[in-house]
């Protein structure tokens, strides 16, 4: 698998990247951990991050416009330490790459199973999932990832 | 009843933002911990997450400490420091005493629950991981105050295990 690199390395979002890879830390060993006790790993994490995407609904506006969002969704923040960048934006989809993760960062020094890997970012994007479950008319796709190789994670915003 | 609230660095932009990424750690930690819970799995579930998470941070940061003054100047970095309001209040070879003003993770436990219990419950997951971080190098650490508990401040004392 492809080691993933930033150049941004200003002391702010190093500070932010160590708290990111920390949450993909948590997120992980949690996720084993519920397994071990015997729960199926997928189920369990997509129920619970299913339900925090659909709390970070909150954080972003009460539109049907895909551009309105999208001015919600491209902060300072994210933009940095995703390495983000919008490729495409119309008034029916807007396209977005991330040239980088921090909890992929934190989940390649945790295993090396390049399936496990695949399968615990997909369970992380149902966070994303979980904010359009209560958007009626914005949908989301995740088209490729950093996780399974690709050079980005290419996010799709839909009008519906 | 928690009271607990930033008193140092608000509005500093880089400590603000810090403190959001950590509370977004915590609101993971939360959802994954009640899904556990709510699936019928003991808190034991989530404590073995964190010790893992532990032996993470020993191996990554901790492996070449040689004294527990070695270890907090180390550990002491800008999350414990800004983010945590963090001050270390002694420290020599064999024992140091950390104090924590504030606690981002109990502030976004408490904007998603106002069962206090389950947010020392919480809260005990994250000494497990101090705890599991500092094992292997001979040390243990207590905490004696907690803010998850009522208290104004966090006390951490990490001592050297007699051998």
């Amino acid at each position: 698998m492809k080691k993933q690199t930033t150049p941004i390395q200003d002391s702010t979002s190093q500070e932010l990247r160590k708290a990111n890879e920390m949450r993909g830390l948590w997120y992980y060993q949690l996720v084993q951990s519920a397994a071990a006790y015997g729960l199926d790993k997928e189920t369990f994490a997509r129920g619970a991050i299913r339900k925090l995407g659909n709390l970070y609904r909150n954080n972003y506006p009460d539109t049907d416009s895909v551009p309105e969002f999208m001015g919600s969704f491209l902060t300072d923040h994210n933009l940095k330490q995703f390495r983000m960048e919008l490729v495409d934006l119309t008034d029916e989809e807007a396209v977005v790459h991330f040239h980088y993760c921090p909890m992929f960062g934190a989940w390649c020094q945790l295993t090396e199973d390049q399936d496990e890997i695949y399968l615990i970012c997909d369970c992380a994007m149902d966070v994303d999932r979980g904010v359009f479950d209560l958007y009626e008319h914005i949908g989301f796709r995740l088209e490729k990832a950093i996780a399974c190789g690709d050079e980005v994670c290419e996010l799709h915003f839909i009008k519906k | 009843m928690i009271k607990n609230s930033p008193q140092k660095y608000i509005d500093e932009y880089n400590v603000d933002s810090v403190r959001g990424a950590y509370e977004n750690a915590a609101r993971w930690y939360y959802y994954l911990a009640k899904e556990g819970l709510a699936s019928g799995l003991p808190i034991e579930f989530a404590y073995d997450a964190m010790r893992k998470s532990g032996d993470f941070y020993y191996e990554k940061f901790y492996q070449d400490v040689e004294s527990v003054d070695g270890f907090i100047n180390r550990y002491f970095d800008f999350g414990i420091e800004k983010v945590h309001e963090g001050t270390i209040k002694e420290s020599d070879a064999d024992h140091a005493e950390l104090e924590l003003g504030y606690c981002p993770f109990v502030d976004a436990w408490q904007k998603l629950t106002d069962d206090e219990e389950l947010i020392k419950k919480l809260c005990a997951g994250c000494l497990e991981m101090k705890r599991s971080m500092v094992k292997k190098l001979g040390f243990a650490v207590e905490q004696s105050e907690a803010i998850s508990s009522g208290d104004d401040k966090c006390v951490f004392t990490f001592k050297k295990q007699a051998e």
